[in-house]
């Protein structure tokens, strides 16, 4: 009787299984508990972890010279498309660095790489259109900015009236010129957004010595949308072939 | 049903209650403990600097931005490259994170004289040579200068951004977060032993249910640091001066690797405790009725 009850005794209280299965519980268990506990802070930290982490384009290295997380990418630009054209279309928001149009001015010969960004790296290879403007083609004030000892050196030049042309991969959009304006450095204002279609072209004022706290540049009002209809099926398809 | 049955199936709740316990308080000792490194000296921040090269990168960042001011200011960039030389930046940011880490509100002030000595010299030529009257706009274009390459290699050579950081508040919390994350990893390493001991004192077959918290805790800290360095989500950074991303990113990495070890760790603990405790269980649930066989035949 004695024995029996020790043998009952020293048997294992669990199953193999349960015995297997109980530290996943404990895992699943746990995580579930964590992923609860963390909702909430991650609701409000997910804002600026996005923007933290935002550059899917990582490390790449550009003529042997590591760019330490910037890509610039050129983009073969279509500047004498003449297919088909459409009012409306999409609108691609490229990865930055990415050159994303070309400017042409040719009251004052500007033929510049427009590129999506900004910072020493990209001005050096042309202009660069602020992520937190409008893209071309989209609603909203698109603001562009440049040397003014290289690309943008005759942008004082430019007169009321002159037409500018951003070509990029999905359409064409010409703007007429239509104010000329110069600015200080600190004053922000002309390069927030706004309810119409408009492109905000500025640099620096040319100085001898010191750099310039004022800015030059131009307002100009979007005058045609040509969206084109070829390039958007192809990129609908690959984003679609992405996805 | 006999009395240790009975026992076991009244303990059990309490049992996977204590391993509950004791899976997060060895997460927040891994947590807190790496946060402790991290927070309470700066040998990390120190050696990635040297790790990543960042002085050099600085160095090529102040030569790429001084070239492209070139067209602005028209001062030759060699007019400050001459004077700050790779040892000095090195020097500098050594420098900036001792103190920072000293007294969370104070940065250094880095000796410019050189630098100064150098402007002004440039400066005094290009009059000389062009006649020009040193007036009130030469002056202030001088000073102007003088300031705007302080800032610009004061701010490359802060490649932790802590400047930024101490003028939002954050360095600050976060330096008098230290005795906090040292108490919480104290108490983590407390209540560790404590559950252990407490597990002890429950008896039964202690290996198996420290070896599902050891495992438990393992695995959630090895999964979300394998996640976060196979989807190389710490290279999508968004800094991209060069030297800073290199250190930022190259901190985050040796954090993340550091935590995946540890995690890889208990892991390993976790499983082989699980191993001896399904094995000791089986050898004794085996063994008895042999015994009891061997008693039946006398």
């Amino acid at each position: 009787m004695k024995d029996t009850e020790n043998h009952s005794a020293s048997k294992s209280p669990l199953p193999m299984v349960i015995q297997i299965l109980l530290p996943i519980f404990l895992v699943i268990l746990c995580a579930g508990i964590l992923v609860l506990c963390f909702i909430r802070p991650y609701e409000v930290a997910k804002t600026y972890l996005h923007i933290a982490f935002m550059d899917s384009t990582g490390t790449s290295t550009i003529s042997g010279t590591t760019t330490a997380g910037l890509n610039i990418i050129e983009t073969d630009i279509d500047t004498n498309y003449t297919g088909e054209t459409n009012n409306e279309g999409t609108v691609i928001i490229p990865d930055y660095g990415t050159q994303c149009a070309i400017l042409e001015a040719e009251s004052i010969g500007l033929y510049v790489p427009v590129y999506w960004g900004g910072g020493s790296e990209l001005l050096e290879q042309g202009a660069c259109i602020t992520p937190a403007s409008a893209a071309f083609g989209s609603t909203g004030n698109s603001v562009v900015s440049g040397h003014v000892n290289t690309f943008f050196h005759d942008l004082d030049q430019l007169e009321v009236g002159d037409i500018i042309t951003a070509y990029t991969t999905y359409g064409k959009f010409t703007y007429e010129v239509t104010e000329r304006i110069s600015f200080a450095s600190s004053n922000k204002s002309y390069l927030k957004q706004t309810d119409d279609d408009r492109l905000t072209i500025y640099t620096c004022d040319m100085q001898l010595l010191g750099s310039s706290s004022t800015r030059v540049g131009t307002i100009c009002t979007l005058t045609s949308k040509e969206f084109y209809e070829t390039d958007t099926e192809i990129t609908d398809n690959e984003e679609e072939s992405t996805t | 049903m006999n009395k240790n049955q009975n026992n076991h199936i009244h303990f059990f709740p309490l049992r996977l209650l204590f391993c509950l316990l004791l899976t997060f308080t060895l997460l927040g000792s891994v947590l807190c403990g790496t946060a402790v490194y991290l927070v309470q000296s700066p040998p990390l921040l120190l050696s990635q600097i040297e790790k990543q090269d960042a002085a050099q990168k600085t160095y090529e960042s102040l030569s790429q931005k001084f070239n492209t001011q070139y067209n602005t200011t028209a001062v030759p960039p060699e007019v400050y490259l001459d004077v700050i030389t790779i040892s000095w930046i090195d020097d500098t940011m050594t420098q900036w994170i001792k103190c920072a880490y000293d007294d969370p509100k104070s940065s250094p002030s880095p000796e410019y004289s050189a630098l100064e000595d150098a402007i002004n010299t440039y400066f005094e030529d290009f009059a000389e040579e062009n006649n020009y009257e040193k007036d009130e706009t030469y002056v202030n274009k001088l000073s102007e200068i003088t300031e705007n390459a302080e800032s610009t290699i004061t701010t490359a050579c802060d490649i932790y951004h802590i400047q930024t950081m101490q003028s939002a508040g954050i360095w600050n919390k976060i330096m008098t977060h230290q005795t906090l994350f040292v108490i919480t990893f104290i108490v983590c390493l407390i209540l560790s032993i404590g559950l252990l001991l407490m597990l002890f004192f429950l008896q039964q077959n202690v290996s198996y249910w420290m070896g599902c918290s050891f495992f438990a805790s393992g695995v959630l800290l090895t999964v979300p640091m394998i996640v976060v360095l196979c989807t190389k989500v710490i290279k999508r950074f968004v800094l991209k001066e060069a030297a800073t991303y290199a250190v930022f990113t190259g901190t985050m990495t040796y954090l993340a690797k550091f935590i995946l070890i540890c995690g890889a760790c208990l892991s390993i603990i976790g499983l082989l405790l699980l191993c001896i405790g399904i094995i000791s269980w089986k050898r004794k649930s085996s063994v008895i009725p042999k015994r009891n066989k061997q008693y039946e035949k006398y």
